[in-house]
């Protein structure tokens, strides 16, 4: 009897519920079939691009001193270890922001994740400009850093929107036109504090704080537009969702264990810290690095300097889309192989950049390879982390996000921060290093489909890995793993070829 | 040469080779021990020499300089007649600490302790002055307005015919001369901090607006 009011309100709304529908190809799970960017279809790809343009957007402020710092350590007389601590800051105070954004998603969904992060830094963004000594900076530096949490819930919006067969190039694509920003920057604020320096008659010390009025209505208008123009589910919005009991009201705690039980997550945790953190650090220190080893004007150096993270247009797709052809053919020992050819590559041209130090067009060259290997091998990472887990995806995507900042916090921190060593000289030793953590792809097994040397078990079923191990019986009598099958249907194909289940009908036959 | 008669032909243009070759043998000796004509690229190779003062003003030193209003009086003396001068905006050794685009570079065109690298400047002044038939000089300029708030000495570079580097010395190692510290204008003026503030304001507005008429919505 205490039921039935309950029951009564759930099954109202779901009388009221209009079920959606779609106008291009879903699943059972109601997720997209394909990716087309080009189509702004709601829900999937109108949040498609909100996700990205609000990872974008943060992006370009999170980095938007960079290319300026030749005259914010005058104005504000920083000495190196001032900068390193600053840069340090931008990306690490975001590894806590990112474990929590995981839960945030789980709980309340991506779209007020996303949102509400981008309107809560926009004002660290304005406030940069009262800045007048080491400690303000850093202090404004790692509120605006704060946004980059935004990746982990851009990531598992597209987990929740797009299918298994293009899940990974529609990771890669968001996440990497998002990461876009971290090189737009490198040449959009040169060219605002160009205008702003005409603007203030030539003060070049006002005309930097003037330039970041506009990475902070970047992220005011966004935040808005996030938040408006994007659904979290394709079946409509968290709220409506929970109330209706389609979704399962998921506890933040149970989750955050789920998650933190699983040793694949902690492997991709160190491996992703050595692409995206790579991509950060590079972020922070390219410029300054072209402007004094080159002797090169800000413009140019900025420019230049923006290469690296202008290989996002393309590069992350090309990752996602090299896992997901990777995986069509060899199931998820592809993808696993993929990232680690990729990741592996992308330390040896890290070293070689470091080598060409007394040629600029040779270390541009490298530089742009070096670049394409790292985003490459984002791509490629956002291919295998979607089938870690299901009930902890949002705490996964958040854990793995993380670790990409403590990778820069930790690049930064060894090589970029000691005056000690040379940037050249750093940026080769990151290269080393880069080599030896991509070692921990190796131990990654699925035991349904594999692991890099050892093949899967065809015996386990991806309802033992995903249902058995995460939900109780009793969950699984209440219904609540009813979501986690149509997933568990949709990923077969992530066996190896001789053990899908097309395959096996055929062998049959 | 020319006049070398016509029956030795067959000589002439053996005897012009060997006679070009000596010739630009001796030119090239001439070079190597020339010395002052030839300048040095090098601090190592010069020792500091003569006097460089940073003048008082109304007969005390400036507490601050600032950039852009304040000017910079220099003197000095000791240095070759004649010569032009160079005169360069040097950091104090404590404001290299720490900071490797500031580092000290033997090689006096990359030096990069004389250089402004925020609005890029290697020379306080190229060419400032023609040192007198005693040796002496002075310059006065007003300190440009993008000058990095630090501690600077002046450095004076005398230049040869040639372009080279003859004698330099710094206001440093004069104890009698000013030092220069330096303040940048007002780069917080009032228009600036009153428009961050309204848009700070204003995206705590929108935020928790936005919020508000979306959970309402969704209800």
């Amino acid at each position: 009897t205490r039921q039935q009011p309950a029951a009564l309100v759930r099954n109202a709304t779901m009388a009221a519920i209009v079920q959606p529908t779609f106008t291009i190809p879903v699943d059972s799970e109601n997720k997209a079939k394909s990716l087309n960017i080009f189509s702004f279809s709601f829900p999937h790809h109108a949040s498609f691009h909100m996700s990205w343009i609000g990872f974008f957007v943060s992006f370009v402020s999170t980095f938007a001193a960079a290319p300026m710092v030749a005259i914010i350590r005058e104005d504000l007389e920083l000495t190196k270890p001032n900068l390193g601590d600053a840069g340090l800051a931008a990306v690490t105070g975001t590894i806590i922001a990112r474990v929590i954004m995981g839960s945030v998603c789980d709980v309340v969904g991506p779209r007020y994740g996303l949102s509400i992060v981008l309107l809560l830094s926009a004002p660290f963004c304005f406030c940069m400009s009262y800045v007048t000594d080491a400690a303000g900076f850093l202090i404004c530096r790692l509120g605006i850093g704060l946004g980059l949490s935004t990746f982990v819930a851009c990531q598992f919006w597209m987990s929740c929107m797009f299918n298994g067969k293009c899940v990974g190039i529609a990771n890669a694509t968001a996440a990497g036109w998002g990461n876009l920003g971290g090189g737009v920057t490198q040449f959009l604020m040169p060219l605002i504090y160009s205008g702003m320096v005409a603007g203030t008659e030539g003060r070049i010390y006002s005309a930097w704080r003037w330039a970041y009025i506009v990475p902070g209505l970047m992220h005011t208008f966004a935040g808005v537009a996030v938040m408006f123009l994007g659904q979290d589910l394709p079946d409509g919005n968290y709220k409506l969702l929970h109330t209706s009991g389609q979704l399962e009201k998921k506890d933040a705690f149970q989750t955050q264990m789920l998650g933190c039980k699983n040793y694949r997550m902690w492997c991709m945790v160190a491996t992703y810290g050595f692409c995206f953190g790579v991509e950060l650090t590079m972020n922070n220190i390219v410029a300054g690095y072209l402007y004094d080893q080159f002797e090169l004007d800000l413009v140019t150096a900025g420019t230049l300097a923006s290469c690296y993270g202008l290989m996002n247009l393309f590069a992350r797709s090309l990752g996602g889309l090299a896992s997901d052809f990777a995986s069509v053919k060899f199931g998820m020992r592809g993808r696993l192989w993929t990232l680690w050819l990729c990741q592996t590559l992308e330390g040896v041209l890290c070293i070689f950049m470091g080598l060409a130090r007394n040629s600029l067009a040779t270390t541009i060259l490298f530089m742009v390879l070096f670049s394409i290997c790292v985003q490459a091998s984002e791509g490629a990472s956002y291919g295998v982390v979607p089938f870690l887990t299901r009930r902890a995806l949002g705490v996964v995507s958040g854990y793995i996000g993380a670790g990409g900042n403590a990778g820069a916090t930790i690049n930064m921190a060894l090589w970029f921060k000691d005056p000690k060593i040379e940037t050249y000289e750093g940026i080769m030793y990151m290269g080393y290093l880069i080599i030896c953590v991509t070692l921990l792809v190796i131990p990654i097994h699925f035991p349904m489909w594999g692991s890099m040397f050892l093949p899967g078990d065809p015996t386990v079923t991806e309802e033992d890995y995903y249902i058995k191990k995460e939900f109780s019986e009793e969950e699984i009598k209440e219904g609540l793993a009813v979501p986690v099958q149509k997933f568990c249907d949709n990923c077969r194909d992530e066996r190896a070829p001789q053990h899908r289940p097309a395959a096996a009908e055929e062998s049959k036959a | 040469l020319h006049n070398l008669d016509d029956s030795r032909t067959h000589l002439r243009p053996r005897l012009h080779d060997t006679m070009k070759s000596t010739l630009t043998t001796l030119a090239m000796f001439a070079l190597a021990f020339g010395g002052a004509d030839a300048g040095f690229t090098k601090y190592s190779e010069m020792n500091p020499t003569g006097v460089v003062t940073v003048d008082q003003v109304s007969g005390a030193c400036p507490a601050k300089y600032t950039s852009g209003a304040s000017n910079i009086a220099i003197s000095y003396t000791g240095f070759p007649v004649g010569e032009t001068v160079d005169i360069k905006l040097c950091f104090t050794k404590a404001k290299i600490s720490e900071r490797p685009w500031r580092k000290f570079v033997d090689i006096v065109a990359k030096n990069k302790q004389c250089w402004q690298t925020a609005e890029l400047a290697k020379f306080f002044k190229a060419g400032a002055y023609v040192t007198d038939e005693n040796g002496d000089g002075t310059y006065t300029a007003e300190l440009p307005v993008n000058t990095a708030p630090s501690e600077y000495t002046i450095q004076v570079l005398s230049k040869d015919a040639g372009g080279g580097y003859s004698q330099f010395q710094d206001s440093k190692n004069n104890n009698n001369s000013c030092s220069i510290k330096t303040e940048i204008y007002n780069n917080l003026p009032t228009n600036l901090v009153g428009v961050q503030a309204f848009f700070t304001v204003f995206s705590i507005v929108v935020l928790v607006a936005a919020y508000t008429y979306d959970k309402a919505k969704n209800a």
